[in-house]
């Protein structure tokens, strides 16, 4: 109740100083109709694109255990934890006029291709971003259909097609709406593609709340386009909650083939995912342009202050690393207090999906504004680490939920037969048991807290600027190239953190088993 | 960190330093670099500098912080959006020493002087001659197919070189501007917020022309050894933006402050702005041999105070985002 509150009352609170006319007065605006318009247009031609990129991909990650397979389920890390701010300034490293892409046009004799700043370069960006999601939901729940399923209808004659059209994809069907409304939704609430890709002509909702919140001195406008996005939001919420229904037969054995077109799909789809990750990286240390390497540039970069950003560049990485580690601590803390306190009451799991589904409705610049209208007498880091907290709430909470639910704890009631004190047993069995599932949300919470761009903008770019939004101010002021290779250091070291964590995780449950 | 800080004022006080915090935008960086410190030794006042993307952005963000505003100094804000500097009245009167070196009365704000002017230049469409061959005559030709995507522009709502362009175009095209614009807009490649993201992408070639100003061609000579831009000031009518710097009237330093823009009058700051700003000084200095790349316009067309900035950023804004 008390989280629930923490999300929705600031809303509330700021849409009250705001009042019904600031949400007439943007409706009226001359710009409002075309803005909606097009973040609902944009939204579905993304999905519809991201679900024609990722289907075929997710159909030979669910048929084999290759370790293309392996590559294509790290993919699925990308949407969820690699920063947008990198992803966007990778980006412009390989499909601007002078990118790795245009180069090698060039070099073949091709003409170049403008792809940047358009509608195509905002649909590339929400594809690259989002067709993995397709593989982690569809992807796992076509590996979830039992192999004798299928096995019977090849032996009933089914082709490969046939079967897929027949079996495989009617059962898939709520997966496959869950993935689109979540891209949807995703999409819906795009910030930094839109903003760094697309430019100022291209603006979402959660763009203008921002601009007309920092850039133009109208919140309450603001205030109201918020309103209005978290009405559209909670909706896909809504409809997302229903569609994630069980699917309607037990996990059975994956059911492995050899499929030679979708093969060759992925790895093409592993090309676009992974180019601009490390195209831009390896791109970024060498200026063509003036023939030298930027380290020593990149290395002025981080004595003294920098104007641009009101501190030093150091200063925002520290402000980056501790508001991470706080914030995945708390978040931590709190996620595993709902999930512990969710086992034992009736009802519980049903409050925790309402918790769940509230804090995905809202998105960081909308948070961001209702503190700064609110509780702006706290100081801005804290609402920075209430704001990271909140965005990865959903993720934390489910992943330490589902370790709580199944977790089997008999030894607890043995302790408490033999006297163990609450204090005592939190400390020496419950927390040690979780050990991992701790470590791995802490890990994933401080992922995205790094990565986390849009509210630290709006909260934070004067006051308390993070690596994010410095890299941001950096690349939009001549200062390109190093915020390309800084943007670089970021998203590697965030989908880095991931990685190590995701795998100290397998190799301890591995562990584990075998001592068990 | 705040311990540091602590000392750091401690020190201040100690050693009779006081400290002035001065906003502007992001491009004024290099010349702020490269003056600062001189008035620091000068009066032992420290300079700290914040920037904030564009001009426009930056009365934005005053209008909307109010009190809370930390800066005592604003530099940056130009002849239109003084005008809603002066409705929010943000600035405080002073007149600086040596404003009587102005070369033309035509650069003083308003009589109060509540803000002081410190350098000028046209507003001008500059273009990259080796992929444009075409000659391009008047703001019109840019809405020819052959164009489509070539056009680096910013927002006017947050920059004050965009808001000039669109005064400009208003000024060239009278009512039939939103004609003008909707002509326009396949051209246009993006618009960003601030110009110094305009160039930047202009330098990296994402498109042949941008707007900006008509010194660009001394840019170019200056760094590339010849002159790379065409300017573009169609029939020679040009609109000329003046940008001055002002005290916040909610600042404790106000005396400081005073002698700041006293700096920004005087030959030492001065000297260093064709080079630094691109722009012409606002008192007689030595000029750089490369302006003679610098275009000015035959005739200055100026914005008539009865026509409403905030109606043509509407009209701009319903064009921009119709689909």
């Amino acid at each position: 109740m008390l989280v629930a509150a923490a999300i929705l009352l600031p809303l509330v609170v700021s849409f009250g100083f705001s009042g019904l006319d600031s949400l007439g007065e943007a409706v009226s605006s001359p710009s409002f109709a075309g803005i909606t318009l097009f973040t609902l247009r944009q939204a579905a031609l993304s999905t519809s694109l991201a679900l024609m990129a990722g289907l075929p991909a997710a159909i030979y990650f669910s048929r084999s255990r290759s370790r293309l397979s392996k590559l294509l389920g790290l993919t699925t890390y990308i949407p969820f934890f690699f920063p947008g701010i990198s992803m966007a300034i990778g980006f412009l490293a390989i499909y601007g006029r002078n990118g790795l892409l245009n180069s090698a046009l060039a070099l073949f004799g091709f003409e170049r291709l403008q792809i940047l700043y358009s509608f195509g370069a905002i649909l590339l960006g929400h594809v690259f971003y989002n067709a993995p999601i397709v593989i982690l939901i569809l992807g796992n729940a076509l590996k979830r259909i039992p192999s004798d399923l299928l096995e019977t209808a090849r032996i009933d004659g089914a082709g490969k097609l046939t079967r897929f059209l027949k079996v495989e994809l009617p059962l898939s069907v709520p997966a496959l709406v869950n993935s689109a409304l979540l891209i949807f939704s995703y999409c819906f609430t795009s910030f930094a593609v839109v903003l760094i890709l697309g430019g100022a002509q291209f603006a979402t909702l959660e763009v203008s709340i921002y601009m007309y919140f920092r850039l133009l001195g109208r919140p309450q406008m603001a205030v109201a386009l918020s309103v209005i996005q978290f009405a559209f939001i909670m909706l896909f919420g809504v409809l997302i909650s229903i569609s994630e229904r069980r699917i309607p037969f037990e996990q059975g054995e994956q059911y492995i083939e050899k499929k030679t077109a979708t093969r060759l799909y992925s790895l093409l789809f592993l090309v676009f995912e992974w180019v601009p990750i490390l195209g831009a990286f390896t791109s970024s240390f060498y200026d063509r342009a003036r023939g030298e390497f930027i380290f020593g540039r990149v290395a002025g970069l981080f004595k003294g202050e920098l104007p641009l950003i009101g501190t030093s560049l150091a200063r925002t990485v520290f402000n980056s690393l501790s508001l991470s580690t706080v914030a995945s601590v708390t978040t931590v803390a709190i996620t595993f207090y709902l999930a512990w306190t969710a086992r034992k009451i009736r009802g519980g799991a049903r409050q925790l999906k309402i918790v769940s589904l509230l804090a995905l409705s809202v998105t960081p610049s909308m948070m961001a504004i209702s503190y700064l209208t609110t509780i702006d007498f706290l100081p801005v880091p804290v609402l920075m680490l209430l704001l990271y907290s909140l965005v990865a709430l959903p993720v934390s909470l489910n992943y330490i939920n589902g370790q709580v639910q199944n977790a089997e704890l008999d030894f607890l009631e043995a302790a408490t037969l033999d006297g163990a004190s609450r204090a005592a047993k939190l400390r020496y069995m419950i927390l040690p048991f979780f050990k991992n599932t701790l470590f791995y949300a802490g890990t994933v919470v401080f992922a995205i807290s790094m990565g986390e761009f849009g509210g630290s903008l709006i909260l934070g770019a004067q006051d308390f600027p993070t690596f994010a939004v410095a890299i941001y101010r950096l690349n939009g002021s001549r200062y390109l190239l190093e915020a390309r290779f800084l943007s670089s250091m970021l998203g590697l070291m965030v989908i880095s953190a991931v990685a190590i964590a995701g795998y100290l995780l397998s190799r301890s449950g591995r562990s584990n088993r075998s001592s068990g | 960190m705040k311990a540091l800080s602590l000392l750091l004022l401690v020190l201040l006080a100690s050693t009779g330093l006081s400290m002035l915090v001065v906003y502007s935008y992001d491009s004024f960086v290099p010349l702020a670099l490269e003056t600062f410190e001189e008035f620091t030794l000068k009066t032992g006042i420290e300079v700290k500098l914040k920037t904030l993307s564009d001009s426009g952005s930056l009365v934005n963000y005053i209008v909307s912080m109010g009190e809370k505003f930390d800066g005592d100094v604003v530099i940056g804000i130009d002849n239109l959006l003084s005008r809603k500097a002066f409705e929010a009245d943000i600035f405080l009167p002073y007149k600086p020493a040596g404003s009587e070196n102005l070369i033309s009365q035509d650069l003083i704000f308003d009589p109060l002087w509540r803000l002081t002017p410190y350098d000028y230049g046209a507003i001008a469409l500059i273009y990259d001659s080796q992929s444009i061959t075409s000659k391009i005559e008047s703001l019109q030709d840019l809405t020819d197919g052959k164009f489509k995507k070539s056009l680096i522009l910013q927002d006017p709502r947050t920059s004050s070189t965009g808001l000039a362009f669109l005064s400009w175009t208003y000024l060239l095209f009278g009512e039939d501007f939103e004609q003008f614009w909707r002509a326009l807009k396949p051209s246009i490649l993006t618009i960003t917020l601030g110009w110094d993201d305009s160039f930047e992408k202009f330098e990296a070639g994402e498109a042949p022309i941008m707007v900006s100003y008509a010194t660009d061609g001394a840019y170019s000579a200056h760094y590339y050894g010849q002159s790379l831009y065409s300017v573009l000031i169609p029939q020679g009518k040009g609109y000329v933006q003046i940008e001055g710097a002002g005290i916040v009237r909610w600042t404790d330093n106000p005396e400081e402050a005073g002698m700041f823009l006293d700096f920004l009058l005087s030959p030492d700051f001065q000297r260093h702005v064709p080079l630094n700003q691109w722009m012409f000084p606002v008192i007689e200095v030595e000029m750089p041999a490369v302006f003679q790349y610098a275009v000015k316009p035959s005739t200055i067309l100026k914005l008539p105070p009865e026509v409403e900035l905030e109606e043509l950023i509407g009209k701009w804004e319903r064009i921009i985002y119709e689909k």
